[in-house]
């Protein structure tokens, strides 16, 4: 009995592995929506919607634990909010889901996001016994990561997603004739998307700047086209480690890779912050944990943001004094940028502990 | 009514039956074959399903260039028909590669059904989609294909190992310079088929997306005019 679940379960996994480049590949052919007509990335429009203020733009792409655009894991809201902080002169983006090529969250219009409403109620239930259960999404959207880092489907898959950041920087007052850079900010899965789509969003006449945090990363053909990349990664990670082993064209045996080829030109910088995890305790987003050894006594998630801020600063996109102002900015609270509901449930726990 | 429905419920039992037997080189799946002279139905379905299974791994090539959602259903149909025609072809010529080298003769029909159970594993051929591992998956299928046939003409010639393997590699040799001769109008043909069942001429490729929409092509052809 127990061999046929186990089986079951396997068959199971597989089968949903199969499908997962379907909502790609049917956007593409048409079936659903209408499929994307030439030059829509093409800079051609003059005139984003609102003022276009901004000294740059920095989008955010969220990791595989993320169920919209607007729903992500409650560890990220801070770290966000501490972005917003830090970085008042440019405009950051958060509202773009990077695992589906229309923007279509799982809660949105699906056949199952009854079950994706369910899971993401026990995401945002701090201390769910059944927080297991949200492997689901976690599941379901490491393969989309996958679909995009695959030859066969990452030129449709990033164009779906190259497009909907493109409509966000448009939404948030972007003016591609301004030529202002723009940043995408990847955090696990994020940054495999963030590399695929810029073989697309590189026609913009801005520079086009990749930063990963703890990044799951290929040897994308996006990567040819950055002006530079920046993989921040913790030695207590792992998972940002498997982009090294299951992508060949990351081995150092395939010195033409796109990887190895941007590596040898200098436009991927690896930068190490120390005892960092991918999850729980010590993650890049903890702003309770303190770095081990750190001089300045930060938090792991306040040296992330401070981090970001100092490769921005010797980019020459934020100046020296704002630089110096972010990094006296006090450390997020946990609760900080949450929605009302999940801080209100944080707060309970933390009161019943 | 009634038996209609039992035949249908015994052909299908016998079709699960068939693919299983045959993953694991179990010799009732010979002797089903040899024994019965209706198991080519049988083996039929089981090289229609591997056609359009493994079609459907492929499928990306398919929505690429945005063939419509019945034009697609029927693809995978007529690539289930197509691999029926190609493996009876195959059986037929590594017939007669044994015939010519070892002087065996097995009746010729019951060694192409025979032939038609190596596709067994093709049957998983749709998991070639996963993304990262399918192409993998796709080769390991292929595998077992090969290991599967080279047990069956070991069984049905009585020639050893290598002599199945001679029979088989002299065999794909001969295909292939079948294709590349008077196989030439036949493979025209096919891909006229499909082209008309698809309503697409098959052209695009995932890296035309590439250029076409990253702009590359553009740069490229003013490049070309800078010249």
């Amino acid at each position: 009995m127990i061999v046929l679940l186990v089986v079951g379960l396997f068959a199971l996994i597989f089968v949903t592995a199969a499908l997962a480049p379907m909502e790609s590949l049917g956007w593409w052919a048409g079936w659903g929506a209408e499929p994307p007509k030439k030059h829509e990335i093409s800079g051609d429009e003059e005139d984003g919607k609102g003022e276009d203020d901004a000294d740059f733009y920095l989008v955010y792409l969220s990791g595989i634990g993320a169920i919209s655009g607007t729903s992500v894991p409650a560890e990220e809201y801070p770290f966000i909010y501490g972005l917003n902080k830090r970085l008042a002169n440019g405009k950051i983006i958060s509202d773009i889901y990077p695992y589906s090529v229309a923007n279509n969250g799982l809660t949105g219009q699906r056949g199952f996001a009854w079950l994706w409403r369910r899971l993401e109620k026990i995401a945002q239930t701090p201390g769910s016994k059944l927080a297991i259960m949200t492997m689901i999404i976690n599941m379901r959207n490491a393969f989309q990561l996958f679909v995009s880092a695959d030859r066969r489907y990452g030129p449709v898959y990033n164009l779906g997603i190259a497009n909907e950041v493109y409509a966000g920087l448009l939404r948030n007052g972007y003016r591609p004739k301004s030529g202002k850079p723009v940043i995408l900010l990847g955090w696990s899965g994020g940054g495999q998307i963030a590399i695929g789509t810029v073989e697309y969003l590189a026609a913009l006449p801005g520079s086009i700047y990749v930063i990963s945090v703890g990044g799951l990363l290929s040897d994308d053909p996006g990567l040819k086209k950055i002006d530079q990349l920046w993989h921040l990664y913790g030695v207590a990670d792992p998972l940002q480690a498997l982009g090294g082993v299951l992508f060949a064209g990351r081995w150092p045996l395939m010195p033409n890779s796109p990887w190895n080829e941007t590596m040898a030109d200098g436009k991927i910088e690896i930068i190490c912050l120390g005892q960092f995890g991918h999850n729980g305790k010590g993650n890049y987003f903890d702003m309770v944990t303190p770095v081990r050894n750190d001089a300045k006594g930060r938090t792991h998630g306040q040296k992330t943001l401070d981090t970001i801020v100092r490769i921005l600063n010797e980019q020459g996109i934020i100046s020296d004094e704002d630089a110096a102002g972010a990094w006296k900015m006090s450390v997020p609270k946990e609760t900080d940028g949450v929605p009302e509901t999940i801080a209100e449930q944080m707060r309970a726990l933390e009161a019943a502990q | 009514m009634m038996d209609f429905m039992q035949s249908i419920w015994m052909y299908f039992d016998y079709l699960w039956k068939g693919i299983t037997y045959s993953l694991r080189l179990d010799p009732q799946a010979f002797q089903f074959v040899e024994q019965y002279q209706r198991s080519a139905w049988v083996v039929a379905g089981i090289v229609f399903l591997a056609g359009a299974s493994t079609l459907l791994g492929h499928s990306a090539v398919l929505f690429i260039n945005r063939v419509r959602k019945n034009r697609f259903v029927i693809s995978l149909l007529v690539n289930g028909l197509i691999f029926i025609v190609s493996y009876v072809v195959w059986g037929v010529v590594v017939w007669l590669t044994g015939f010519v080298l070892f002087s065996v003769n097995p009746p010729l029909g019951q060694f192409i059904r025979m032939v038609g159970l190596s596709t067994a594993p093709l049957v998983f051929g749709f998991f070639i989609l996963i993304p990262w591992m399918g192409p993998f998956i796709g080769k390991l299928l292929n595998i077992w294909s090969f290991l599967i046939l080279l047990a069956i003409v070991e069984n049905q010639f009585q020639i050893g190992f290598w002599g199945a393997l001679l029979c088989v590699g002299l065999g794909w040799l001969a295909s292939l310079a079948l294709n590349n001769t008077i196989g030439r109008p036949v493979m025209a043909l096919r891909n006229k088929i499909f082209q008309i069942v698809t309503g697409s001429k098959m052209e695009t490729t995932a890296e035309d997306i590439l250029l076409h929409f990253s702009g590359a092509d553009e740069i490229a052809a003013y490049k070309e005019v800078a010249k």
